[in-house]
């Protein structure tokens, strides 16, 4: 995960540099089964982060809208622009609407 | 070829017009009848051969034609009624689809179960592309689109008009420029015009499926199996459409009945829904070898909280002898053992008209016969060398048969990392993992975890979760624990946050999962993660 040139100033980044935290190898991008988001840094599927907050999406329900609207990841969370410009119907408050929502398309 | 003789500047003008919605020339895909012109010809225009602009310039799976068609009726108001959407996509299948060969190398990703493949990039560009692409996307989804250079530089187009968030989300590279770049190596490896594609399409013959078919396959945590097909030809569907019986026999006693309906994509391309015994619903996906009549492909139960799926050969009664299916897998030496072979048109034998390729294996005893199944002893002598073996029942041949080996020297659960969902309401069932362990046999250098240990059958293993330590304080054991039979891991915890977790997190984590047999020890790594809200897209 260490970047050439880069060097870690505070407890955190040096954390981060340590491999074992992550307890995942190196090419996380592709060490995970199909189907996984591997855009996030050790991917929003596990996060296993070394210190907490443990991750950039945790918990998935708090960044759910923000993944949806302004970050917009229209493979991982119901895009609003293009795919579903009204997904908010379904869940105005994610966190409390979570076992409503439907967004699989199966034809 | 039509011949048109203008006579005066109207008539000619005229004639431009009429040729350019005619065919003039060569094959016409989609003549004027065809559902396809019908449907999409109001925006992809003919040529003045007949060609439907862009659609005719790429190929695709059957299952990624379903993704397309569908983003057309979603996004771009294609007004295409519900029942004539199976046959639009029957028809772009049979004309524009992949050849069996191409079809392979994405077979994976056509069932829809939760998948554990893992894909890994070969080379320096498979790399480039991954960068690139397989962030949200599939690397098999890439490879199962075959366009034209013009079109893969319009698939990029496609996602700078629909998502050009791509831009600032993929910030560490410059998108623009990287996927700009990609457009001509993506061309030559997925090229539209392939002559091993156009071959294919020009000896491809139409088959019949009606017949009994004979199958044998493997699932993961009951064991291999064997049974029959009934398929008969669903006149009243239309042509390709199929009424299917299936009953599957497992080695410990049960048997399991269904009945459905599928279709033949392509000449090739199998894909079916049947209904179960115990009220289940089972969706499957196999690709023909037209030459020995033979599928190949999986099955998964369409609720997936179990995880159950099924890798299977069938082959059409009476097509070419051949045998589907061989177990146990791995033979230990200086035992006998009851082997199984599973075939179509298998002749009747004697002991000594089953020969392995290599003399330490000898059959004792011939204890059933039939058209479909053969059951005998197998001696395997002390020195019988280890390895792989092939078997010769008469004339017909089956290379890696099954693997010899002296002795077990440790376990390991498969697959090494194992992906769970959690669930989060009906739309959204957990996703649940079968791990398998199996016995590994160190191999000629004597070490085991090298590349020449010698995988060999399931066993019978105890399970248990372990913690598999992250972070400090790290609590994912605590909620994601539950028990485990059989290898199989279904997630108990939902995408509602936990109130007393750090920062209120759902219940995801890493853990590990250990399998113990005989004192001997396994685990693999366990991630139960958020649900997949957008499996359309993978």
């Amino acid at each position: 995960m260490k970047k050439k040139g880069l060097k870690a100033v505070n407890k955190r980044a040096r954390k981060m540099e340590e491999k074992e935290v992550f307890g995942m190898a190196d090419n996380i991008a592709t060490s995970m089964p199909i189907g996984c988001t591997t855009i996030f840094d050790t991917g929003w599927e596990t996060n296993p982060r070394a210190e907490t907050p443990i991750g950039n999406c945790i918990s998935s329900a708090r960044d759910f809208t923000s993944c949806s609207g302004p970050c917009w990841w229209p493979a991982q969370t119901p895009d609003n622009i293009t795919n579903w410009p009204d997904f908010q119907n379904q869940c105005r408050a994610m966190e409390k609407d979570w076992r409503n929502v439907n967004f699989v398309i199966k034809r | 070829m039509r011949e048109f003789k203008p006579i005066g500047f109207i008539l000619g003008l005229l004639g431009v017009f009429i040729l350019a919605g005619t065919p003039v020339r060569g094959e016409v895909l989609f003549p004027d009848g065809s559902m396809i012109k019908q449907k999409c010809s109001a925006c992809h225009k003919p040529d003045p051969q007949g060609n439907l602009d862009v659609l005719e310039h790429t190929r695709k799976s059957t299952e990624e034609w379903k993704a397309v068609v569908d983003r057309m009726v979603r996004l771009n108001s294609l007004p295409l009624e519900n029942e004539n959407f199976h046959p639009v996509i029957k028809e772009l299948s049979d004309k524009l689809c992949l050849s069996p060969k191409e079809m392979e190398a994405v077979a994976y990703l056509n069932s829809d179960e939760n998948s554990q493949y893992r894909e890994i990039p070969k080379d320096k560009l498979e790399e480039r592309i991954f960068t690139a692409c397989v962030r949200c996307h599939t690397y098999g989804k890439i490879v199962s689109h075959k366009n034209t250079p013009e079109q893969w530089a319009e698939a990029r187009n496609l996602h700078l008009g629909y998502y050009p968030t791509v831009i600032p989300q993929m910030r560490e590279m410059d998108w623009a420029v990287e996927s700009k770049d990609l457009i001509e190596p993506l061309a030559k490896l997925f090229p539209f015009d392939n002559p091993e594609w156009k071959t294919w399409m020009q000896n491809r013959k139409a088959v019949d499926l009606s017949g009994e078919w004979t199958v044998a396959g493997y699932q993961p945590g009951m064991g291999f199996y064997e049974g029959t097909y009934v398929i008969k030809a669903d006149a009243a569907a239309g042509k390709d459409e199929y009424l299917i019986n299936k009953e599957l026999r497992y080695g410990n006693g049960k048997v399991l009945k269904s009945s459905g309906k599928g279709t033949l994509f392509s000449q090739f391309h199998l894909r079916y829904a049947l209904s179960n015994a115990d009220k289940s619903l089972t969706e499957g996906v196999f690709d023909l070898k037209a030459e020995d009549m033979a599928f190949q492909g999986k099955w998964w139960d369409v609720v997936q909280d179990k995880n159950v799926y099924g890798n299977e050969s069938f082959a059409k009664a009476g097509s070419t002898a051949k045998i589907l299916c061989a177990y146990p897998e791995a033979l230990q030496t200086g035992k006998t053992h009851k082997v199984t072979l599973i075939g179509a048109n298998l002749p009747g034998v004697k002991a000594a008209d089953i020969v392995f390729s290599t003399p330490g294996l000898t059959v004792t005893k011939v204890t059933q016969t039939g058209a479909t199944k053969l059951v005998c002893d197998v001696n395997v002598k002390a020195d019988a060398g280890t390895g792989v073996v092939g078997v010769k029942v008469g004339t017909i041949a089956y290379d890696n048969a099954m693997k010899v080996y002296a002795k077990m020297d440790a376990i390991k659960v498969l697959p090494e990392i194992g992906r769970a969902r959690v669930s989060c309401g009906p739309a959204y069932p957990a996703q649940g993992v079968q791990f398998v362990a199996r016995g590994i046999s160190a191999g000629p250098d004597g070490k085991v975890g090298t590349e020449d240990d010698i995988v060999l059958n399931p066993v019978d293993a105890k399970w248990s979760l372990a913690e598999e330590k992250t972070r400090e304080n790290d609590d994912d054991l605590k909620y994601l624990t539950t028990s485990v039979a059989n290898g199989l891991y279904t997630p108990i915890t939902t995408y509602g946050p936990i109130p007393e977790r750090v920062q209120k997190v759902e219940g995801v984590g890493l853990i590990k999962i250990v399998a113990s047999y005989n004192k001997l020890e396994s685990s693999s790594r366990l991630a139960v993660v958020p649900t997949d809200f957008i499996p359309q897209i993978k």
